[in-house]
This record gives structure tokens, C-alpha cells and sequence, in this order.
């Protein structure tokens, strides 16, 4: 145990006028900026906050909606709402509970307790998560703001064509809905990236893989799920709006065109996301389970093989939202297999926090009772869901109020209720003080009683035949008691929540702090001081067990002296380590970046774009889009890869480490892996539109009275483009070589190379005359031809960039992390050139 | 990566990424196949339903080969949940400890994705056409 015994050997940090000194020094680093400027942190732990506050803002907002909903139903005939503005309400309702809620509260969750639970001082990204932030804030105002103008989206959350792409039936609210949830999508992906690169590369020294704390693994595990479910849908939003504002017809069967294939691209993704709103809530009660169990998680690998399994599972799910559009039984059944055997994974779960509480002595409290309701809720929801799960009893139940009590028994006791327990629980990490007890246990009761009064009677409703999304009822159906009785229920429901709003907003000035590590948990966010210090980790510990604020003697002691990696910021830097992806051997100094109005600005700009294109404003759009990688050009030049003074650092423990790496070593590159992996799935989405619209043709596709894009032009630009690749791997080379001037030469040739790459591949159904709006076979090839074309023109502009960096002394033979990160990208914009090329020239070849 | 003497997050997602392959390879097959023969929308036209044989032979074909892959992996688990001489709950800050946690985990998995194999594969033996 020479890593424990090392931190007690004699050292200057033995000194308290020395540890005073770095303490110092470490707050004006870290120190959060006051003022207008306190708006430009970037901290995971501001940045943080203000995620969780805005999604729970939403909650509230999205929960007034779903008031006004029950409400309308209350009564056979109300008159309440009218039927167009119900449409709106109920759409709205689902729409900012999942996209606005749900996913982004793990996002933010996330982000202010990850770096703690892991003893980093920030996440490797900052400013990533800060404009994730300003991207969300943004696009969610932008969303919920249109019903205050009539004008939001009223097709319900997943928006069916062909009611939604008639301009007639929907009106701006479905571009609002497209085009402001793919920009939240984009910030989802930027999170998933960076919540990714922080569990694999942030753990402090000595947590190996089997150390990690179990909501670290679920946070793996569901960044991963985001970037493989939250593409499909990206794709589907760019073939929906081609439809809506170009009419390229990929839902018109008049066409060859098929509705069902949004369907399927939005539940490639909804399904999913599903389980990447239930894992993150059920990953805050691994970590409450063992602190009020106060013992170890029994079964930590078996956690492990619910949240993997779990996740790869509920990948082959989606089709059970489709049970009813007619699909062979063939195709039904391996779908209900699956979701059946989704139920394994689950369960197990259930079993390990039933098993740990059983084996340790349970200290009943606020959170934990909101987490024995979730238990409870949920399970009940598990079972309903096994029922849907079986085709013939969904086609009784589809669309039916039977539906939506299952769905919510899921939702609320799956992820609502945990939430709740978790805010219970972390409160005092984040705001130094306790909620109150006395309100919690009323808020408790309140939402659980008024939650199952709400939706238990729904299961009746529904089976009975009360069809979902129906603004208003006839009397004598039987739903009247039924639906009376639910809307009672909803504001009990409601008015637990508003206890825990009260609670959470209340001054609480007068209020003692709470103690620290107020719940005696084992695990490192507890290391946090009260009043809290704005460092983030005061020393980055070195960690040899599971909960080491109960293993590991004398830790505090060690960690609040300064006793291990990083106790100083000498050069006046905001410092993070870096460690092995196994093991969490130290392998970099991180200097992170700091404050900045850069990220605000930049997705604001961003946002812009995605805003003007809703009203069809194309200069405007520009504009923005131009201003806006401006503004990320420029946040990229001033604030990454920044040449340090010195290679080396001493960072505490006699260890000294790098200051720069670059290429696997460094995290931008994994960064730029792990986004490409995001980008891969969305294009995969689109080569799955080509092949499902193959299936569906059988007179052949491309139909036989047209002629597709031919082999020469997207050959041609196959050949280009690879030589334009094979030229950035030379330039790569060069520049190891420390050869400026003809790393500036290959870049040039690549860059030349890969426009004419883009345009020969343009010129192909450009050439053969397809028309986009004519057949579904022509808008296909030509958004493959697209998609690829701006996947060049965007290498193209990271290479010119690669080219000023070299110029400016930037990018040199030691400090080479931009060409690694550009070769990287040119990688994946091969593959999709080859397989944009083999799929619109040679497939017709051999298939009809 | 994927054979390998050491236990890390490849070994130990390896099953379950097969589990998606063979998913994906029943799904496809039976559907494209079924979509293709029935693109004249047989269920008017009163003909009858064709048969998926074909399909069926390439389900089984697929079910053996996943289960085949899952046992290598399963093997290969149990060697490193075996060679470090660990007991659960694997929580040494050692090589061993990982070794044992990385191997025991993925037998988990292993175990889970032949459940999941064999689940999706039952319906092409109750099922013989595109109904």
C-alpha cells in the first residue's frame, strides 16, 4: 500500500502557512467571477446549477401544461381549452417533458456532481458544457415560448407525418419543434462527448475500472446511448424539414415516399432515450441506496450488467411503439422478444438496492423515502410494460389512456421520484444547506398519493376505450368518475410539487450550513467543504477503494492538507489530471480553460441560425450561420491547444507529468472520436433511409424509368477524395517530421482535392438531371451527395485552419494536437465518402 | 482488443454487441425479405402469404454462429475472472481486482446475451410467413 503511506511521508505541506498560501492561490484561480461577468463562468459547478435550475423550470412549465390538460379532460364537453389549442397544449406537454426535462436534467445532474464524484476539478470541456447551456436555455425558451403566440407544435410529441409535414394541418409549430429540438439535440451530443472523455479520463489516481463509482458507469453508459440514439433522430429532422420546406417528398407515398420511415427514425431514437432518462435517475439511487444503507452496493458487477446490458437492449426496442402499422408478426416478435428481454437487466437492478438494504441499516430520511416510492412506482410501471410489450394486448391498448398510465407509472417512478430523492440528497453538496424534512415527507406524500389517484384509474380509462390525445369526451361512456378522479389526483400531484418548489426557493440566509458530509457517505463529492470553496477538489486524492471516505484512513485529514496530486496553482492556471482509461495512471497536467463570453456568443449565433430558418428568413440564416463559425473559430484559436511555458510540471508526490500531449493520448482527440462516432450514427440513419426505401420499392430502386447519379461523377469524386485524404495523412507526416513548409504544401493539395472530391460528387444527379421534388429515389441520393459534400467542406475549413495554426507557430512538429484531430476527422469523412459512393453508384449496379 | 488475456471495455461489451448483430441480422433479413415478396400489398389481392423459409434458414444460421461467439467469449471471461484468484466483490485496487471485476462482469453480460439471442430467435420457429 505504497500509494497510502506516501501522502503521510514528512513535506512542505506539513506547513500550514504553506497550505494557507496554495489554498489562495487556488481560490482566485477557481474564483467565480461577480457581476454582468458572473455570467461568463464556465465552472462545472455555475454552469451546472444554472442546467439544473433552467430543466426544472421546464418541469414546472411542462407541468402547468399537463394541469391544463387534465383540467380540459375533467369533464365530459369542457370547453375549457379549444381543440386546436388542446393540440398544442398536449404536444407541448410531452415535448418539453422529454426534450427539456428528462434528458437534459442528466445532463446537468451530471455535470455539477460527476467532477466531484471523481475528484477532478472540472470536466475536461467546460466550455463545451457552458455552451451546451446557452444552446438549451435558448432553444427551450425558443420552443415553449411559441404556444404564447399560438404557434406551437400540435402533432403530438413525435410528430407522425403525414399530419405533420401538411403545411395546411400544422403550421410553424412543427418547425419550431424540428428546428429548435435538433439545435438542443446538437448541445445533448456536446454533453454526451464531454460527460464521456471526463468518466474514461478524469478519475482520480488509483480508481481503476472496478473503483469507479457505480454513477460513473451509468453516465458511460448513457453518453454512449445518447450518441448512437439522438442522431436517428437529428437525421429524420433534416429529412422531415427537406419535406416541409423544400418538398423533397420522403413521407409522400404519392411519391415512393413512406411515412413509416419517420417512424422508425424516431424511435430508433425515442425508445432509447426512454432508458437514457430511467438509467441516469436510477444511477442517483446507487449512490443513495449505500449511503442511507450505510454499507457497499451489494452486486456491483451485477449493477454493472444491468446498466451495459440494459443499454444495449434498449436498442432493439423500438419497434414496439409500432406494433399496429401493420408489420409482418415476423418483424413484431423479435421486437416483443427483446422487450421482454429488457426486463431481465431491469429487475436485476431492482433486486441489488432491495439486497443492500436488507444487508445494511437502513437511516430512513427525505430521499430515501422518495426512492422507496420509485421502487415501487416504477416496478408496477415494469409490469404494464411487460404487458404492452406482447403484441396482441398492444393492439387492445395502443392509444389508449392505458398507454399513458404506463408510460408515466415508468417515466415519474423511474426518473421523476429518483430526481426527487436526489434533490433531497445532493442539495446540500451543491447549495451547502438541508431542504427541509418536515416539507420533503409532505411533498412525499402528497405527490405519492396524488401520482397514483392521477394514473392508476388511467389503466381503466383506457382499457375501457378512452382514446389518448382526444381534446374532450361524450358523456355516458363511462370515463366521467374515471376522469374526475385522475384530475383530482394530478392537483395533489401538483401540489407536492409546488411544497418541493417552495422548499427549494425559500431564503435560506438564516439557516445554519449544512455539516459537512452531512449523510456520512463514502464516496468523494462529500469531500466538498461547507461553505463550499470554489476549487472544485482541494488536492486530487489518490483513491484504493470503493467508498474511501469510509476505507481509507485518515483520507480527509490527508486531502483537506494538501496531501496528494495538484494542492497548488502556482502558475495561476485552472488544472485538472488526466489518468489511464483502466487503471487511472496519471498521464497529463489539464490546463482547462477559463471564463469566457465566447460560448455564450457562439450559441447564441448558432441558435440564431436554427431560429431564422424556422421563419424561412434564408439571408438571415446565413448570416447567423456564417457569424456562428466565425465565433467558434475563434473560441477554437484563442482557447485550444494552447502551447504551455513549459513541457513538464512537478504536480505534487514527486510525480511530474506533461503539460501538452497530443493524438490518443490527448482528450480532444478522444473528444473528436467520440463525436465522430455521433456523426457516423446519424449517417447511418440516412444509408438506412436508401436501403429502407430499396425494401419497400419493388418495381426496383432507383425505379426503372430513372436514371441514377452514374458511376463516373461519384466515382470521380471517390478518387479525389481519397487522394485528398491520403494528402492530410502526408501532411501529418510532414509535420512530425518538423517540415513546415511542405505540411503547408499537402494541406493545400488536400483542401484543393477534396473541394473538387465535393463538387464531382454534387455534379452526379446534378449531371443526370434527378429532381428531388419528382420521386423519393432522387431526394435520397441527393441528400447523401449532401451530407458528404458539407462533411468535406467542413474538413476542408479545419484544414485551412490547420494551415493559419501552422502559419502563426501554433501547429508545429511538439505541439501537434490540431493535424491529429483534422487526420482524425478525415478518417470518418472517407468512410463516408465511400460509403455515399458505393451506395448512390454501384448498389443500383447489382440490385434492383 | 477483442481476444485478448487481459479483461478491458471491449471484452466486456463484446457479447452484447453480438446480441445487436444477431438482432439486427433477423430483423433485417425477415423483414426485407417479407417487404419485397409483399409489395403488392398481398393482404387485398386474397393470394397466399409467403413463406419465409429462406429467412428461417439464415435466422438459424445467424442464432448458431452468435451463441457460438458468446461461448468464446464466455470462455475467455472465465479465464479472467479465474486467473487473478479474487473473490467478489472484486474491489482490490490491483490488477487482479480489475482482471476479476472485468471477467466476472462480462459473464454476466455473456449470460444475459444468450438469453437475448435465444429470445429473439424463437420467433422464426413460430413463425413461417409474412403474415
Amino acid at each position: 500500500m505504497s500509494a497510502l503511506d506516501a501522502p503521510r511521508a514528512p513535506s512542505q505541506q506539513d506547513d500550514p502557512e504553506h497550505r494557507k498560501a496554495q489554498e489562495d492561490r487556488l481560490e482566485k484561480v477557481w474564483e467565480t467571477p461577480g457581476g454582468f461577468r458572473y455570467w461568463s463562468a464556465v465552472n462545472n459547478s455555475d454552469v451546472g446549477i444554472w442546467y439544473t435550475a433552467t430543466s426544472l423550470f421546464f418541469f414546472l412549465f411542462a407541468g402547468a401544461l399537463g394541469l391544463m390538460i387534465r383540467t380540459q379532460l375533467a369533464v365530459p364537453g369542457n370547453d375549457f381549452l379549444s381543440a386546436t389549442f388542446y393540440n398544442q397544449v398536449f404536444t407541448l406537454h410531452g415535448t418539453a417533458m422529454m426534450f427539456l426535462f428528462a434528458v437534459p436534467i442528466f445532463e446537468a445532474v451530471a455535470i455539477v456532481i460527476l467532477p466531484q464524484i471523481l475528484a477532478a476539478r472540472d470536466l475536461p470541456f467546460p466550455r463545451l458544457s457552458a455552451f451546451g447551456y446557452w444552446s438549451f436555455l435558448l432553444g427551450g425558451v425558443f420552443v415553449c415560448g411559441s404556444i404564447f403566440f399560438d404557434a406551437a407544435p400540435d402533432g403530438g410529441w413525435f410528430m407522425y407525418p403525414p399530419l405533420t409535414t401538411d403545411e395546411k394541418q400544422t403550421g410553424i409549430g412543427a418547425d419550431v419543434w424540428l428546428l429548435g429540438l435538433s439545435f438542443i439535440e446538437v448541445a445533448s451530443i456536446a454533453a454526451a462527448v464531454e460527460l464521456i472523455v471526463g468518466t474514461l479520463k478524469c478519475r482520480p489516481p488509483g480508481m481503476r475500472i472496478n473503483l469507479m463509482p457505480l454513477y460513473a458507469w451509468y453516465v458511460l453508459v448513457v453518453a454512449a446511448m445518447i450518441l448512437f440514439a439522438f442522431p436517428p433522430l437529428i437525421a429524420g429532422d433534416i429529412l422531415f424539414e427537406l419535406e416541409r420546406m423544400f418538398d423533397w417528398p420522403f413521407f409522400d407515398p404519392k411519391r415512393g415516399g413512406d411515412p413509416l420511415l419517420w417512424q422508425h427514425l424516431f424511435w430508433i431514437f425515442g425508445h432509447p432515450e426512454v432508458y437514457i432518462v430511467f438509467l441516469p435517475a436510477i444511477a442517483l439511487l446507487a449512490m443513495i441506496v449505500p449511503t442511507f444503507a450505510q454499507r457497499p452496493i451489494l452486486g456491483y458487477s451485477w449493477i454493472v450488467l444491468a446498466a451495459v446490458g440494459t443499454g444495449f437492449l434498449s436498442f432493439g426496442l423500438w419497434v414496439h411503439h409500432m406494433f399496429t402499422t401493420g408489420l409482418p408478426s415476423i418483424s413484431l416478435a423479435f421486437f416483443s422478444a427483446a422487450s421482454e428481454a429488457v426486463a431481465i437487466p431491469t429487475g436485476v437492478q431492482i433486486f441489488v438496492f432491495i439486497a443492500t438494504l436488507l444487508a445494511g441499516r437502513v437511516v430512513y430520511s427525505t430521499p430515501m423515502l422518495f426512492a422507496l416510492g420509485a421502487l415501487g412506482i416504477f416496478v408496477f410501471g415494469g409490469l404494464t410494460g411487460v404487458m404492452v410489450a406482447l403484441a396482441p394486448f398492444d393492439w387492445q391498448a395502443h392509444d389508449t389512456y392505458f398507454v399513458v398510465a404506463h408510460l408515466h407509472y415508468t417515466l415519474v417512478g423511474g426518473m421523476v421520484f429518483p430526481l426527487m430523492a436526489g434533490l433531497y440528497y445532493f442539495y446540500p453538496f451543491a447549495m451547502e444547506r438541508k431542504l427541509s424534512d418536515r416539507l420533503g415527507k409532505w411533498a412525499f406524500w402528497l405527490m405519492f398519493v396524488g401520482f397514483n389517484v392521477t394514473f392508476l384509474p388511467m389503466h381503466v380509462t383506457g382499457l375501457r376505450g378512452m382514446p389518448r390525445r382526444v381534446f374532450t369526451y361524450a358523456e355516458g361512456l363511462g370515463f366521467e368518475t374515471l376522469n374526475m378522479v385522475s384530475t383530482l389526483g394530478a392537483f395533489v400531484f401538483a401540489a407536492g410539487v409546488l411544497v418541493i418548489t417552495f422548499d427549494v426557493l425559500r431564503p435560506k440566509s438564516k439557516q445554519p450550513h449544512a455539516e459537512r458530509n452531512c449523510w456520512n457517505a463514502g464516496t468523494l463529492e462529500w469531500l466538498s467543504e461547507t461553505p463550499g470553496r470554489d476549487w472544485g477538489v482541494r488536492t486530487v486524492p489518490i483513491v484504493t477503494t470503493r467508498y474511501p471516505l469510509w476505507d481509507q484512513p485518515n483520507f480527509v485529514r490527508d486531502y483537506d492538507e494538501g496531501r496528494f496530486y495538484l494542492p497548488d496553482a502556482e502558475e495561476g492556471k485552472r488544472e485538472t489530471l488526466i489518468t489511464s482509461v483502466l487503471d487511472a495512471r496519471p498521464i497529463q497536467c489539464l490546463r482547462v480553460p477559463g471564463n469566457t463570453f465566447m460560448t455564450m456568443g457562439a450559441a447564441f449565433l448558432t441558435g440564431g441560425a436554427f431560429i431564422a430558418a424556422t421563419f424561412y428568413a434564408w439571408t438571415l440564416t446565413i448570416l447567423f450561420s456564417i457569424a456562428a463559425l466565425v465565433s467558434i473559430l475563434f473560441w477554437l484559436w484563442r482557447g485550444t491547444a494552447i502551447i504551455p511555458e513549459k513541457k513538464e510540471k512537478d504536480v505534487g508526490l514527486g510525480l511530474k507529468l506533461p503539460l501538452y500531449v497530443s493524438g490518443p493520448d490527448s482528450v480532444g482527440w478522444w473528444a473528436m472520436f467520440i463525436t465522430m462516432i455521433g456523426d457516423m450514427s446519424a449517417f447511418a440513419s440516412l444509408i438506412f433511409g436508401y436501403f429502407f426505401y430499396w425494401t419497400i420499392h419493388a418495381t426496383g430502386f432507383p425505379p426503372s424509368d430513372t436514371a441514377g447519379p452514374g458511376v463516373f461523377w461519384p466515382g470521380l469524386a471517390f478518387a479525389l477524395t481519397s487522394a485528398s485524404w491520403g494528402a492530410m495523412l502526408l501532411a501529418r507526416r510532414a509535420n512530425t517530421a518538423d517540415k513546415p513548409l511542405s505540411l503547408n504544401l499537402w494541406l493545400v493539395v488536400s483542401a484543393l482535392l477534396a473541394v473538387g472530391g465535393g463538387a464531382a460528387l454534387l455534379w452526379g444527379p446534378h449531371a443526370s438531371g434527378l429532381d428531388p421534388t419528382a420521386h423519393v429515389y432522387p431526394a435520397t441520393v441527393w441528400v447523401l451527395a449532401i451530407w458528404t459534400a458539407i462533411h468535406l467542406g467542413v474538413g476542408v475549413i479545419m484544414t485551412l485552419y490547420c494551415l493559419a495554426r501552422s502559419a502563426a507557430r501554433k501547429l508545429t512538429a511538439e505541439y501537434d494536437i490540431d493535424i491529429h484531430n483534422v487526420a482524425l476527422f478525415w478518417h470518418f469523412a472517407m468512410i463516408t465518402m465511400a460509403v455515399t459512393a458505393a451506395t448512390i453508384a454501384l448498389f443500383p449496379l447489382v440490385a434492383r | 482488443m477483442i481476444a485478448s488475456t487481459r479483461a478491458n471495455l471491449v471484452t466486456l461489451i463484446t457479447a452484447p454487441t453480438v446480441w445487436a448483430l444477431h438482432f439486427l441480422v433477423c430483423y433485417v433479413t425477415a423483414s426485407a425479405y417479407c417487404a419485397k415478396t409483399m409489395a403488392d400489398a398481398r393482404v387485398f389481392t386474397g393470394t397466399s402469404w409467403p413463406d419465409i423459409t429462406v429467412a428461417r434458414a439464415v435466422i438459424a444460421a445467424a442464432t448458431v454462429l452468435a451463441l457460438g461467439i458468446i461461448a468464446l467469449c464466455l470462455r475467455q471471461a472465465w479465464g479472467h475472472w479465474r486467473s487473478g484468484d479474487v473473490d467478489p466483490p472484486f474491489d482490490e485496487p490491483s490488477f487482479e481486482g480489475r482482471q476479476g471485476f472485468l471477467g466476472f462482469s462480462t459473464i454476466l453480460l455473456c449470460g444475459l446475451s444468450i438469453i437475448g439471442v435465444i429470445f429473439v430467435a424463437l420467433p422464426a420457429i413460430f413463425i413461417g410467413d409474412c403474415r
